[in-house]
């Protein structure tokens, strides 16, 4: 056989399966993987799964994430971004797709508090509070959202774009800067990222 | 064929499969692109009409001088419901009730270019002033997102009533109207501050808000037949009008030399109700025969077309203002609800 026809068709055959694999299946986008007590995780049609201790529980698109008081836990997206949630929280794993750049993960967080690590080299995962999104590329961060709206961003390792409604800001490794509704991000203050982050070690055991 | 001109034949069609793989191979939109080039100038884009299709998730973009269609845009997403025309008119943004996102379309192109989730049951988006933000009401989460139209990222959100649907900015930019449907309210927002100033009560199911040439918010309340006007310096409800079952939207003309007239479209009745703008003397004008389950109005620059989008019959009417007459029909997707024209 050509050299050419050989890989003409080995490459078609590459093309087939991506296409096979990519139409009729809901592309898993995570793990969860971990849970100190429980973690529930909402699909989009409502149905509950749980996880409790170590696991490898599916994610999806729309997946809603839930911890209550005492339970905490952590997830793992595909890409290699870790992310731990505290005690009474919740979020929505979403996305934005661009033509230009292709999807962007997304987690929406709507109470609580979050550790997110982004996978060294992987695309930016962001994560949307209603005072601001931070955009978490190859750094560590914490996120806590108050019930009044106000979210503080403290990076603990490399800098983070906390963009708002008035505003971006860059905080940097040991910093917080928090946004509210109806302002924009304040300026650093100074962080003692073992404290901020101490709920999250047992997590990553 | 020579050596060097195998080997370049062999190069040639590892490239082609290969870029076909990696741009997704079950997409034309995307190999489309992908061979025209980004920087090619295109020519300024004559007047159009835009038409959100729930039905067919789709929006068709008509030529508003020939009244020919001219293209059929993928929203890329479900039910596909209102529509915000950036001032440039080179962004066309989408809501998409089903599935909670915005599109974003590319109107030179012809395309959607970004598809981001707002929230649940996003109903309608609305620009600010400024054009650097998009405000899209998200009836089943009870809020307000804000996109940064710069960098396409959710900047914020706002809670609002329960069951926001409708959603307009004052004409100096410093206030946001919201309708609420499940409060029958509608709310006044400070934009800077981002809080809420004011609540007015207001009919049964109140939905579609606009800013008429008068300065002020004109409203429908959609289950109580009715439309009502806000006073953007008081905030209150300075007059309402009973206009028939389910009143829809509204938009502006002239007839002549009477008007801005308000042209509302009223579903149960299959017409579109010209009214006088005065506040103290609104009484129906005239009454103009459309198709059926007129939703949608939009008017030309000049104020002498409108253009009603049928989301019965699946077309647009076109009527001239100064006979009050429609002039001719276009066929568009299914359950077209929003129409929207450049300038």
């Amino acid at each position: 056989m050509q050299p050419a026809r050989k890989i003409f068709l080995l490459l078609l055959l590459f093309m087939l399966a991506f296409a096979h694999r990519s139409a009729g299946q809901n592309l898993q986008i995570g793990q969860a993987l971990f849970a100190l007590g429980t973690l529930v995780v909402v699909r989009p049609d409502g149905i509950e799964d749980r996880l409790r201790g170590r696991g490898a529980v599916s994610l999806f698109e729309h997946d809603v994430l839930k911890t209550e008081g005492g339970s905490r836990s952590t997830f793992e997206l595909s890409d290699g971004t870790r992310v731990g949630l505290n005690e009474n929280t919740q979020l929505q794993i979403l996305s934005r797709w661009e033509k230009a750049h292709g999807v962007t993960r997304v987690l929406r967080l709507r109470r609580g508090q979050l550790w997110v690590r982004s996978a060294s080299g992987s695309r930016p995962v962001e994560i949307e509070t209603v005072s601001g999104t931070a955009i978490v590329n190859n750094a560590e961060i914490d996120l806590r959202v108050a019930d009044d709206g106000q979210s503080a961003l403290s990076v603990v390792q490399g800098s983070v774009q906390f963009a708002t409604a008035y505003g971006w800001c860059t905080v940097t490794a040991a910093t917080t800067s928090t946004g509210a509704i109806g302002s924009g991000c304040s300026a650093n203050a100074k962080n003692n990222p073992q404290q901020i982050t101490a709920w999250s070690r047992d997590l990553l055991k | 064929m020579t050596r060097t001109g195998h080997r370049r034949y062999i190069n040639f069609v590892a490239a082609w499969a290969l870029s076909a793989a990696m741009t997704g191979c079950a997409d034309p939109l995307l190999l489309r692109s992908a061979v025209s080039p980004e920087n090619v100038a295109l020519p300024p884009l004559g007047p159009r009409i835009y038409v959100a299709n729930e039905s067919s998730n789709n929006v068709s973009v008509i030529d508003s001088e020939k009244l020919v269609t001219i293209g059929t845009i993928d929203a890329r997403s479900h039910a596909t419901h209102d529509l915000a025309l950036s001032r440039d008119g080179k962004l066309l943004f989408a809501t998409n009730l089903a599935s909670g996102r915005l599109s974003v379309i590319d109107t030179e192109r012809l395309e959607t270019i970004a598809s981001i989730f707002t929230g649940a049951r996003s109903h309608v988006v609305t620009l600010t002033n400024d054009n650097k933000q998009a405000w899209i009401a998200n009836i089943a989460d009870d809020t307000i997102s804000i996109l940064d139209i710069a960098t396409l990222k959710i900047v914020g959100a706002l809670p609002t009533g329960q069951g926001p649907t409708g959603l307009a900015f004052s004409r100096d930019g410093r206030f946001a109207y919201v309708s609420n449907q499940g409060d029958k309210t509608v709310q006044v927002i400070e934009v800077d501050f981002q809080r809420v100033i004011k609540t007015l009560p207001v009919g049964t199911n109140p939905h579609f808000l606009v800013l008429g040439p008068d300065g002020r918010i004109w409203g429908c309340n959609t289950g109580s037949n009715d439309i009502f006007v806000i006073d953007t310096k008081t905030h209150e409800i300075i007059n309402s009008f009973q206009v028939g079952p389910f009143p829809q939207q509204i938009a502006f003309a002239y007839k002549g030399l009477s008007g801005p007239n308000a042209y509302v479209t009223v579903a149960g009745f299959n017409k579109v109700l010209v009214l006088s703008t005065d506040p103290k003397r609104m009484n129906i004008i005239e009454e103009i025969p459309v198709g059926d389950r007129p939703n949608g109005i939009w008017a030309n620059a000049q104020g002498t077309r409108l253009f009603v989008a049928n989301e019965g019959s699946n077309d647009i009417n076109v009527i001239d203002s100064g006979t009050a007459q429609v002039v001719a029909t276009v066929a568009v997707g299914r359950k077209p609800i929003r129409v929207v024209a450049s300038r």
